[in-house]
């Protein structure tokens, strides 16, 4: 099957000589839910900016449905939902005129579904926007984003600043939408718990480049964390050197590398190459893989 | 501490080139000695309102505070931040007004500076700026509405008692003087007894609490939240303040007005550009429409089809720059610095040309009717080269401006409003 | 009734956490043979979940035997239980077994209370408590 989204070395810079992006390629395939993971700053924003068509890549390539986002931007959009942490909605304007704008520009919104959602935010249509809380107004952008049925639904940290609760509810009608339609989702968020509800596949993004792209529970299943004592390696290099180590930092009196494999296997060939003891191997969940992969050293 | 506060002040900040700004436009208005604007015009009223249209400004973009959130967390007292804010304010408008008064007067005689009304002026605008920022005290803000109301209410009464020609000025230093004095001194008496120890500030959110006003019985059609953010604010004021220009036949303020609109409607429509709204559409609502309205009031308050071709053919072209500045994918630094001065030229061309006139001798005076001698000129000129058959002039003018708006058009659709759509660090506190 | 609860950060993926209860669930008697399997998208909404990881969980329930799903009426817990060898089957459980005796000798205790251990384990299981994050899937090892 086509590709829902397709980047194909997508580059990016802001200031000259300093890349935001450099080089990325992925695919979101339809029916999946694409988690887009990254430090602050590392281009999540910029990559999902130029999925909508908002900034124009320097090289490469982005596809959505097949087309280009630039030549052809108004059948791209009415079948994509977009919602974003700086998202910018008219203040002045009621809820109900907002979706009053919203039916007149997507042919295919779902004016049951609205009234659905409103209840179950607790908003009222004639409250005006910018009177809103941040909570609520991000609750309004969602609502506009998916209740047109999208294919194709595009979130740039959807859930920040938000409270635990309002996060929870985002991920519910997230959910009803891959429910009722099989739309794809593309989002990028800092929540990793979210991130492990509701994701399938994960891209990683670090330096510009593509540092992982794979599903998620493959992911959380086939890496695990060595942790060797310094008397065993003296420098990085001669852990990162070891078959299946992705990265390797320090932090106090051991080294924190991440491998690829199941722990006993890694742990073992650990033991006879570096013929230490006391090298301990674990599986852990998705936020200490990100801050194992990116995280700084201490 | 209150000299510390003062020197990190924005505004104070800002003085030096408020100064250069305003020392020139000084310079260029006292060349009206001539005619009806004199300096005692000038610097009565003119440049102390356009003072006040600063600070209304800087207020109506949320400055109104007397602290910001940043220094309110200091340990520094209310009291301090209160005086430090008064005294850069006042300073700053003070040394701007001087400042110009003392270009004028070195630049040599024939263009005296009227000192009593000055001094009046300037005593008129302490006032203002203290009673500003006296409203309700507890807060670390005025409202904005407040701040603006008042702002427009006192600033007109300034310029009623100060303002000279036949229908006003009936005030004279002797009496404004001390009465300015003895209202600054009340109130910043009024303000230091009752001042609290630390200014309050709510949270963002629980302002958001009061129930919203219920206007259910209202229909408005689709587009109105598109209109609503495009035609509001600081646009609309643009908007109407060119066409305040043009009627008053000083057109040639109108090209940078309009600019000051587009960029402005531009900025508040972003919030379209992720939805299924043509970009083209976008730019006939912000460009085209202003542009015909301005057509259409230089057509009927005679003052030219020629000036008002002009007009639209400078706006489009400064337009076109503007954006092929912001191309992301052709533009290297020096073909950049190629398009400035053509960007320039065309908004600010109109000015220069007004200022050439005044220097000839020949500027125009106030007025509806006003004429502008070198399009004149133009024209005249132009009359032996232009098809005299005026439908061939109107139909060969509308297809020029329709290929510049083309231009424009396929201009707007690839461009990059990286600077609209980059998020920023709030750093403005 | 199937009163299933995930811990995104837990150490073991979403899907294998909503497998093991399940097939808790089934030895403990709570869910009986033929008894009918919430539909995967009824049970994402209710976990907040994606669709895709409860539909995985069901398919690998399948593939090993506990569940079988039905076009069109739903996914049902089978009716035999999944047949292991019983050699291979002895051989887990004593290895299972050794592990556990061998923490509770290290620790002091005796074979009393490693008995007394296990009835408590049985009755955990007979009323559905939900157990702590090592379970019988896992086969991580301490060197």
């Amino acid at each position: 099957m086509n590709p829902v989204l397709e980047f194909e070395r997508v580059e990016r810079s802001y200031k000259k000589g300093v890349p935001v992006l450099d080089g990325v390629t992925f695919p979101v395939e339809p029916g999946e839910v694409v988690g887009l993971l990254g430090r602050n700053g590392s281009g999540k924003t910029t990559l999902i900016r130029i999925a909508m068509g908002m900034l124009h890549p320097q090289a490469g390539s982005v596809r959505v449905f097949g087309w280009s986002p630039f030549e052809n931007p108004i059948e791209v959009k009415r079948r994509v939902g977009y919602a974003a942490e700086d998202q910018v909605l008219p203040g002045h304007s009621t809820i109900a005129q907002m979706t009053a704008f919203h039916r007149y520009l997507f042919p295919s919104w779902d004016t049951a579904w609205e009234r659905q959602l409103l209840e179950l935010f607790n908003l009222d249509p004639a409250a005006r926007i910018g009177k809103l809380s941040k909570g609520q107004a991000r609750q309004v952008a969602l609502l506009c984003a998916i209740c047109h049925r999208p294919e194709l639904l595009i979130l740039d940290e959807p859930g920040a600043g938000l409270d635990p609760a309002a996060r929870r509810e985002f991920l519910e009608a997230s959910i009803q939408l891959l429910n009722r339609e099989g739309c794809s989702i593309l989002f990028s968020s800092h929540h990793m718990t979210d991130v492990e509800r509701i994701g399938g596949r994960v891209v990683l993004l670090d330096g510009g480049k593509v540092f992982l792209d794979r599903p998620l529970d493959a992911l959380r299943e086939n890496l695990c964390v060595a942790l060797v004592p310094k008397a065993s390696a003296a420098e990085s290099a001669m852990v990162e050197r070891q078959p299946g180590c992705l990265r390797a930092r320090s932090i106090g009196e051991d080294w924190h590398a991440v491998f690829e494999g199941e722990p006993a296997a890694v742990s073992r060939q650990l033991a006879a190459s570096l013929g230490a003891d006391g090298i301990r191997c674990v599986q852990v969940p998705l936020e200490e893989l990100f801050v194992e992969l990116l995280g700084g050293q201490r | 501490m209150i000299f510390q506060l003062v020197r990190r002040d924005q505004d104070w900040r800002m003085v030096p080139w408020m100064t250069l700004c305003l020392c020139a436009m000084a310079l260029a208005g006292s060349v009206f000695t001539h005619h009806r604007v004199t300096t005692e015009l000038l610097f009565s009223s003119m440049l102390p309102m356009m003072s006040l249209a600063g600070l209304s400004g800087a207020f109506a973009n949320g400055a109104s505070r007397r602290a910001s959130l940043f220094q309110a967390a200091l340990p520094i007292s209310a009291r301090d931040l209160f005086v430090a804010k008064l005294l850069s304010q006042i300073a700053g408008v003070w040394c701007l007004l001087l400042s110009a008064a003392a270009a004028c007067y070195v630049a040599g005689p024939g263009w005296s500076v009227p000192f009593p009304s000055l001094i009046m002026a300037e005593a008129l605008v302490a006032v203002t700026i203290l009673a500003l920022l006296s409203v309700r005290l507890r807060d670390l803000s005025v409202p904005n509405g407040i701040a603006i109301g008042l702002l427009a209410g006192l600033g007109l009464l300034d310029a009623a008692l100060v303002f000279p020609g036949p229908l006003f000025s009936f005030a004279r230093p002797g009496i404004v003087l001390p009465v300015c004095a003895g209202t600054f001194a009340a109130l910043l008496w009024r303000d230091l007894a009752s001042m609290p120890k630390v200014f309050q500030v709510a949270p963002m959110d629980a302002v958001a609490e009061r129930p919203a006003r219920r206007r259910t019985g209202s229909v408005r059609p689709v587009w109105w939240p598109v209109w609503r953010s495009a035609f509001y604010g600081r646009n609309v004021v643009s908007l109407i303040g060119s066409a305040i220009f043009l009627a008053s036949g000083m057109w040639q303020l109108a090209p940078i007005m309009l600019a000051s609109f587009v960029t402005g409607a531009w900025y508040s429509v972003r919030w379209l550009w992720p939805l299924p709204v043509a970009r083209r559409k976008v730019l006939a609502m912000t460009l085209l429409i202003p542009l015909l309205l301005e057509a259409t009031a230089q057509l009927i308050w005679p003052s030219g089809f020629v000036r008002a071709v002009a007009l639209a053919a400078m706006m489009l072209l400064s337009t076109s720059a503007s954006l092929a500045l912001l191309n992301p994918t052709g533009m290297r630094a020096g073909a950049r610095l190629l398009v400035l001065p053509w960007l320039v030229l065309f908004l600010f061309a109109p000015l220069a040309v007004l200022l050439a006139d005044a220097f000839n001798g020949t500027g125009p005076p106030f007025g509806i009717h006003a004429r502008s001698y070198t399009i004149d000129f133009l024209t005249l000129h132009l009359a032996g080269v232009l098809p005299s058959n005026p439908s061939i002039l109107i139909a060969g003018t509308l297809v020029a401006l329709g290929a510049l708006y083309w231009l424009v058009q396929r201009q707007f659709e690839s461009a990059d409003f990286v600077q609209f759509v980059q998020t920023r660090l709030d750093t403005a506190d | 009734m199937m009163q299933l609860i995930v811990h995104p950060a837990d150490e073991l993926p979403i899907y294998r956490q909503i497998m093991r209860q399940i097939v808790e669930a089934i030895a403990g008697g709570r869910l009986r043979q033929g008894d009918k399997l919430t539909s995967h998208r009824e049970l994402a909404e209710q976990l907040v979940v994606a669709p895709l990881t409860v539909k995985k969980a069901y398919d690998e329930l399948e593939l090993l035997g506990y569940v079988e799903t039905q076009r069109g009426r739903g996914t049902f817990v089978c009716s035999e239980p999944p047949k292991m060898k019983p050699a291979e089957q002895r051989e887990r459980l004593r290895a299972a077994a050794r592990k556990l005796l061998s923490e509770a000798y290290l620790g002091g205790l005796r074979f009393k209370d490693a008995a007394e251990i296990l009835r408590e384990a049985d009755r955990e299981i007979s009323s559905g408590e939900p157990s702590p994050a090592s379970g019988i899937w896992r086969e991580k090892e301490e060197s």
